[in-house]
C-alpha cells in the first residue's frame, strides 16, 4: 500500500490539471452554443446540454468551482487547525484549556445546516460556502496538532533544547511544523473532499452558486432529462466520485505511511 | 363514418356526459404541492400553496371560468347601478359553513373589512382604494358602494383573490395567529379534515355543499413534495393524481405515459404571467435609452422560448399580456427586432466601448434560482455585445429588500402575472405612485405622467372599448421607452392521471366537479 | 465518571449559546424579513410595515435579543407567523421522524461497516474493498437516493417514491401502520446509512488491521482460537473504541444528510424545516432547529463517552 498514497495524488493531481487545462478562462459565458442534447461524439466527447453547451467544458469547470471550494476550506481548516492546536501544545495550561474548550464548542456545531443557511440567506456563493466549512471544520485539525506538539514536549530533545534557551515557537517551527503534514493529510482529506460533497449537496437542494459551474450543479440540472440524455449527469457524477474516491485513497495511504 | 353520423355520435357523447358523470362518485385525488402552506387562511396571504389549497375549503362572492367570466359562486347573482358606483350582490340562499351556520352577508362584510382590505396584498392595494363602503342591508343582500366606476371588480372577487371567512369564527381573535387558521371552517366544496405540516393536508367532500351533486370526490389529500424529479416520478407510479404545475423541461417526461397535460394562462399563483427584465432607471448606465433598447435588441427571446419553454408559450408581443386580449397591443415591440450588429453600434454611441477582453460593463440581475436557465441564456446573448451579466440568486424576501426596499440591483429578472385585468396587475409596474418598499411594484422607478393618466383613466370607467384605448395608449409609449424589457409568456402547464377528469387548473375551485373513472 | 459527565453538561450551555446565537444573527442579517416574506406578491402600501408591527420585527436587533434569550431561558423558543405555531410544536411534530431516519440509518452503516470493514480486513487484497468503500463514500446522498429509487421504486415497484404514508389507503391498527411506515421509510434510511456506512468499514477495516498485527492476536492464534474468534471476539472489541470516538462527529454529516433525504422523499423531518422556514425568514424556528441539531451532537458525543468509559475497562478505572 505504501505506493497507493502518492499514485493517488498523482492521478488526482493530473485529473484536475487536464480539467483545468481545458476549462475556458472566461467562466461559463465563453461556452460556445451549438445544437443542444448531441450525444456524445467526435465534436463534443461529453455531449451537449440543454442550451447546446459541450459538457466536457461545462464539467472542466466544474472541476475549477470544486477545487476552489475544496481549496479554500482546506486551507482555512487547516491555517486555523494548526494556529490553535500549536498555541494549545506549547502554550500555558490556562490557554490550552480555553482552547481546547472553544474547540469543543465550535466542533458541537450543526456544519452543513450552518451551510445550508448561509446559502439560503446570502444567495449561494460557492466561496461563502467554502468559508463556512474552513470556519467550522478546522477543530479535528486543532486537536491531532495539539496531540502531536504535546508528545513533541515530553521528547529529551525538546526539553534541552528549551533548556538551552531555544524559544518554543522556534523550536515548534524547527521541528513540529515538518512532521505536521503527514499527521494532519487523513482529516484534510476528509475536509477537501468534505467540502466538495457539501457544495454538490447544496447545489441539488437549489442553493447552487450562479455565477460558477459546478459538478453539483450540473447534476441537478440533469435530472430532468434523466430518461433522454444521460450524459448530462452521468459526466458530473462520475467526476465527483472520482475525485472525492481518490482523495479518500490518498488520505487513507497517507494516514498507513504516517 | 359519413359526417352525419360522426356528428350525431359526438352530441350522443356530448349529451350523455353529464348523465354519466352522475354516477362518477367517490374516490380519493392526490394533489401533489411543492411548498407547505404553513397555515390555511387565505385571507390573510396570497402565498401560492396556501390559495391552491384552501380555495377548496372556502368560496368567493363570484368564481372565474376558463376565459375569465364570472360565474355564480356565493353570489348567484349581481346588478351593477347604471353609474358604475354601486354594485349589488344576492346571496344563494342555502349556503352554509362546515359548522352548520348559515353563510350571509356580514360574513361577507366582516371578510372585506377586517381581513381581505387589511392582510391580503392584492385585494388591499387593487380594491380597498375603491371601494366607500360595504353594506349588509339584509342577510342576503351585499351593497359595494365604490368611490369610482372601478371596472375589474368582479374579476376581484373569486376564492383566490376574495375568500369569504366566517364572521363568528374570525370575530375573536387576532386573525394573525388564529386557531381557526390551521382548523379551517369554510363553505366550501371540500371541508378541512387534518393537516399535518410539511406532509398533507387532507380533505373530505362536504356532503352539504350548496351546489347539488358536488363535488364527486370523498377526499382530497394535498401532498407537499417539494422535488419536483419526485414529484414526477410519483405521478407516474400512481402515488399522486395531479401536479399543479409541471416545468416545461419537465413535460417530455409525462407524454405518451396515461397523465393528460392541459396548458393554461392562470389559477392559483398568478395567470397571465410574463417573463420580463426590470432596468433600474436610477442606475445612470441604465436610464440611456440606447443601452436598454441594445439590451433588448442582443436577446433572442425565440431561444428562450425553444430552449427553456420547450416551445410551450409564445414570445411576448407587448407589455400587457396576449391574454388580455381586449388591453393587449399585436406588435407593440415589433420596432425591437433581434439585431446584435444594432445592439454594438448603439453602445458605441452610448460611450460604452470594448475593453481589453471584449467587455463593455457588467451589470447584475437578481432572480429565483428557479430561473437559472433564464440567466444562462441572457448570459450567452449579452456576452455577444460586450455586456457581462452577474445572477444574483434570492428568494421572495430577499428579492423584496434588494429590489424593492434598498434598490441596490442593476436588473432583476421577474415573473409578472398580469392577471386577469390590467388594473390588477400590470398597472402597479409602472405607476410613478408605485415606486419604494412595496414588493412586486414598480421595479423598474419608471415615471411617466402620461402613462399614469392613462392607467387611471382606465381603471376609472366602465367602458371596454374606452379602456382598451388607453393601455393600448400606454402601451407605445412603454414600448418606445423600455423601462422593462418583456420576455416571454409562459404557459403553467398542470399535469393530471387520466383515471380523473373535469379538474378546471384556471380556477381556485380546481377539484370542485372532478371525477374518478372507474 | 461523574466528572465527565458534569464536564460535559457545562459545556453543552455555551455550545447552545453560540449555536443559537450564530443562527440568530444569520437569521437577521439576512436580507428580506419575515414580513417581506409573508407580504405577498402585488403591491399594497404599508403592508408589510403592518406585518412587521404585528410580529415586533420592527424593534432594535437588540431588545429583539435580549427578549430571545429571556424567553429561552424559560425553554420558550418563540412563535412562527409563517406556521401558526409555537416553535417548540413546530419541532416537536417533526423530531419523531428525523430521530427515527438519523438513528435507523446510524444502526444501519453501524453494522453494516463493522461487517464488512471486518470481514475485508484479511491481509491480503482487500483494495478494491477500499476502493469501494470510498466510492459509497463519496457519493452524494441525493444519488444514492436516486439510484434506490430507480431501482427499488420505480423499476421493481417494490416500495413507495416518497412520503411517509399512503393517503389513499391509511393504515389500521398498530401493526398495520409500523408495516407501512417501515415500507415509507425503507429507501430514506438506506439512502441516508449507505453514505455513512462506507466511512465505518473503511475505518473499522484499517484499525482491525492494526489490531490483528498485535502481539496478543498472535497469542490467541498460538493458543488455537479460530480466525473468526481471533477477529470479533479479541481484535474487534478494541478496534470499536476508537472508531465510537469518531462516530460521534459524524452526528454533524447524519442530519445535514437527513435534510437531503427528507426533501428528496418528501418527509416532514427538521431538516426541511431549516430550509422552509429559512426560505420566510422565519427567524425563531430557523434558530430553534439550530439549537436542535447542536443539541443533538452534544448529547451524542455524550453518548459515546459513557459507551467509551462502559466498554474500556481501563479508562474506567483511572475515572
Amino acid at each position: 500500500m505504501s505506493r497507493a498514497a502518492p499514485a493517488c495524488l498523482l492521478g488526482l493531481v493530473l485529473l484536475l490539471v487536464l480539467l483545468l487545462a481545458l476549462a475556458p478562462a472566461g467562466g461559463i459565458q465563453a461556452l460556445p452554443m451549438t445544437r443542444p442534447f448531441l450525444p456524445p461524439g467526435a465534436a463534443h466527447p461529453f455531449g451537449t446540454d440543454d442550451l447546446g453547451r459541450d459538457m466536457l467544458m461545462a464539467v472542466a469547470q466544474g472541476a475549477r468551482t470544486s477545487l476552489l471550494v475544496g481549496l479554500v476550506a482546506l486551507a482555512l481548516a487547516s491555517g486555523l487547525g494548526i494556529l490553535v492546536g500549536v498555541a494549545a501544545g506549547l502554550g500555558p495550561v490556562a490557554l490550552d484549556e480555553a482552547l481546547m474548550r472553544a474547540t469543543d464548542v465550535v466542533a458541537s456545531l450543526p456544519t452543513l445546516l450552518l451551510a445550508v443557511l448561509v446559502a439560503a440567506f446570502f444567495g449561494g456563493s460557492a466561496l461563502l460556502v467554502a468559508l463556512v466549512l474552513g470556519l467550522t471544520r478546522w477543530t479535528v485539525i486543532a486537536r491531532l496538532v495539539r496531540a502531536e506538539t504535546l508528545t513533541l514536549r515530553r521528547l529529551p530533545f525538546f526539553r534541552a533544547a528549551l533548556a538551552l534557551g531555544c524559544g518554543p515557537w522556534r523550536l515548534a517551527r524547527r521541528h513540529l511544523l515538518p512532521q505536521l503534514g503527514a499527521v494532519v493529510a487523513p482529516a484534510a482529506g476528509v475536509i477537501f473532499g468534505g467540502a466538495i460533497l457539501a457544495e454538490a449537496t447544496l447545489a441539488f437542494v437549489g442553493l447552487g452558486d450562479p455565477e460558477r459551474t459546478s459538478w453539483g450543479r450540473l447534476i441537478a440540472a440533469g435530472y430532468p432529462f434523466l430518461d433522454d440524455a444521460w450524459w448530462m449527469w452521468a459526466f458530473p457524477v462520475a467526476a465527483i466520485c472520482l475525485t472525492t474516491v481518490l482523495v479518500a485513497l490518498a488520505g487513507d495511504a497517507a494516514a498507513r505511511e504516517g | 363514418m359519413s359526417p352525419v353520423r360522426l356528428v350525431v355520435a359526438m352530441l350522443v357523447l356530448v349529451l350523455s356526459a353529464p348523465f354519466a358523470s352522475a354516477q362518477l362518485r367517490g374516490g380519493t385525488a392526490v394533489v401533489a404541492v411543492p411548498s407547505d402552506p404553513g397555515h390555511l387562511n387565505p385571507a390573510i396571504t396570497t402565498s401560492a400553496p396556501v390559495q391552491q389549497i384552501a380555495g377548496s375549503i372556502f368560496n368567493g362572492l363570484i368564481s372565474l371560468d376558463e376565459t375569465g367570466t364570472p360565474r355564480p359562486d356565493l353570489a348567484q347573482s349581481w346588478t351593477i347601478a347604471p353609474d358604475g358606483l354601486r354594485v349589488t350582490f344576492t346571496l344563494v340562499p342555502d349556503a352554509r359553513w362546515h359548522d352548520g351556520q348559515p353563510v350571509t352577508a356580514e360574513d361577507v362584510k366582516f371578510t372585506f373589512e377586517n381581513l381581505l382590505f387589511r392582510f391580503h396584498a392584492r385585494t388591499r392595494a387593487g380594491l380597498a382604494p375603491a371601494v366607500e363602503s360595504i353594506d349588509a342591508p339584509e342577510a342576503r343582500t351585499v351593497v359595494f358602494r365604490l368611490r369610482r366606476p372601478h371596472a375589474p371588480l368582479l374579476r376581484q372577487l373569486d376564492v383566490l383573490e376574495a375568500p369569504i371567512l366566517p364572521r363568528h369564527v374570525y370575530a375573536e381573535g387576532d386573525a394573525n395567529q388564529h386557531p381557526a387558521n390551521l382548523r379551517p371552517v369554510g363553505s366550501g366544496p371540500f371541508r378541512f379534515e387534518s393537516y399535518r405540516q410539511d406532509d398533507s393536508v387532507v380533505l373530505v367532500r362536504n356532503p352539504a355543499y350548496f351546489k347539488a351533486g358536488l363535488p364527486h370526490l370523498d377526499r382530497l389529500v394535498f401532498r407537499v413534495i417539494p422535488d419536483a424529479n419526485t414529484q414526477i416520478q410519483a405521478l407516474l407510479a400512481g402515488e399522486v393524481d395531479y401536479l399543479v404545475r409541471v416545468a416545461a423541461s419537465d413535460v417530455r417526461r409525462l407524454q405518451n405515459r396515461g397523465i393528460t397535460l392541459v396548458d393554461t394562462r392562470g389559477g392559483a399563483g398568478g395567470s397571465n404571467c410574463i417573463m420580463t427584465l426590470a432596468f433600474n432607471l436610477e442606475r445612470p448606465t441604465l436610464a440611456d435609452l440606447r443601452v436598454r433598447r441594445a439590451i433588448a435588441a442582443a436577446m433572442d427571446r425565440n431561444q428562450m422560448l425553444d430552449l427553456i419553454l420547450f416551445g410551450r408559450g409564445r414570445v411576448a408581443e407587448a407589455p400587457i399580456s396576449s391574454g388580455i386580449p381586449w388591453a393587449h397591443l399585436p406588435g407593440a415591440l415589433a420596432a425591437h427586432p433581434i439585431d446584435p450588429a444594432l445592439a454594438n453600434r448603439l453602445l458605441d454611441e452610448a460611450g460604452h466601448p470594448r475593453g481589453a477582453n471584449g467587455e463593455r460593463f457588467s451589470i447584475d440581475m437578481f432572480l429565483y434560482a428557479t430561473f437559472t436557465r433564464y440567466a444562462e441564456l441572457m448570459r450567452q446573448q449579452l456576452a455577444q455585445v460586450g455586456i457581462g451579466l452577474r445572477a444574483r440568486f434570492v428568494d421572495a424576501a430577499g428579492l423584496g429588500e434588494a429590489v424593492f426596499a434598498r434598490r441596490y440591483f442593476d436588473t432583476t429578472l421577474v415573473s409578472y402575472c398580469n392577471g386577469l385585468d390590467p388594473a390588477i396587475g400590470v398597472r402597479r409596474m409602472y405607476d410613478s405612485t408605485n415606486i419604494g418598499s412595496v414588493p412586486f411594484s414598480n421595479a423598474a422607478a419608471f415615471r411617466n405622467a402620461e402613462v399614469d393618466r392613462h392607467f387611471a383613466a382606465a381603471g376609472a370607467t366602465m367602458d371596454e372599448a374606452v379602456r382598451g384605448e388607453h393601455y393600448r395608449a400606454a402601451q407605445r409609449i412603454l414600448a418606445a421607452e423600455l423601462p422593462y424589457w418583456w420576455l416571454v409568456e409562459a404557459n403553467l402547464t398542470t399535469a393530471w392521471r387520466d383515471a380523473f377528469r373535469g379538474f378546471a387548473p384556471w380556477s381556485g375551485s380546481f377539484a370542485e366537479g372532478a371525477q374518478r373513472l372507474r | 465518571m461523574r466528572r465527565l459527565l458534569i464536564r460535559r453538561l457545562l459545556l453543552a450551555v455555551p455550545t447552545l449559546l453560540v449555536a443559537a446565537t450564530i443562527a440568530f444573527v444569520l437569521a437577521h442579517l439576512a436580507p428580506g424579513s419575515p414580513a417581506v416574506a409573508l407580504g405577498g406578491d402585488f403591491g399594497a402600501p404599508g403592508l408589510v410595515e403592518e406585518i412587521a408591527r404585528i410580529q415586533g420585527t420592527d424593534r432594535p436587533l437588540a431588545v429583539i435579543y435580549v427578549e430571545w434569550l429571556l424567553r429561552l431561558a424559560r425553554g420558550d423558543l418563540g412563535f412562527s407567523f409563517r406556521a401558526q405555531a409555537p416553535v417548540t410544536a413546530l419541532i416537536g411534530d417533526r423530531l419523531g421522524v428525523t430521530l427515527v431516519l438519523t438513528l435507523s440509518a446510524a444502526l444501519l452503516a453501524m453494522l453494516l461497516g463493522l461487517l464488512l470493514g471486518a470481514a475485508t480486513a484479511a491481509r491480503k487484497g482487500g483494495r478494491a474493498a477500499v476502493a469501494t468503500f470510498a466510492l459509497v463514500q463519496a457519493l452524494p446522498v441525493y444519488l444514492v437516493a436516486q439510484l434506490l429509487v430507480l431501482v427499488f421504486a420505480v423499476g421493481l415497484g417494490l416500495l413507495p417514491i416518497q412520503g411517509l404514508e399512503n393517503p389513499r389507503a391509511p393504515p389500521e391498527g398498530l401493526a398495520g401502520l409500523l408495516a407501512d411506515r417501515a415500507r415509507h421509510l425503507a429507501l430514506p434510511i438506506a439512502a441516508l446509512g449507505l453514505g455513512q456506512f462506507g466511512f465505518v468499514a473503511l475505518l473499522t477495516r484499517a484499525r482491525l488491521r492494526e489490531e490483528l498485527g498485535r502481539l496478543y492476536v498472535t497469542t490467541a492464534r498460538a493458543r488455537g482460537a479460530g480466525e473468526a474468534t481471533v477477529r470479533l471476539r479479541h481484535a474487534l472489541p478494541n478496534a470499536l473504541l476508537p472508531l465510537l470516538a469518531l462516530f460521534g462527529s459524524r452526528v454533524g454529516a447524519l442530519v445535514g444528510g437527513a435534510l437531503v433525504v427528507e426533501t428528496a422523499f418528501a418527509l416532514p423531518g427538521l431538516g426541511r424545516l431549516a430550509v422552509t422556514a429559512a426560505i420566510a425568514r422565519d427567524q425563531p424556528t430557523v434558530i430553534g432547529v439550530v439549537l436542535v441539531a447542536a443539541l443533538a451532537i452534544v448529547l451524542a458525543n455524550l453518548a459515546v463517552d459513557l459507551l467509551q468509559l462502559w466498554l474500556d475497562p481501563r479508562q474506567r478505572e483511572a475515572s
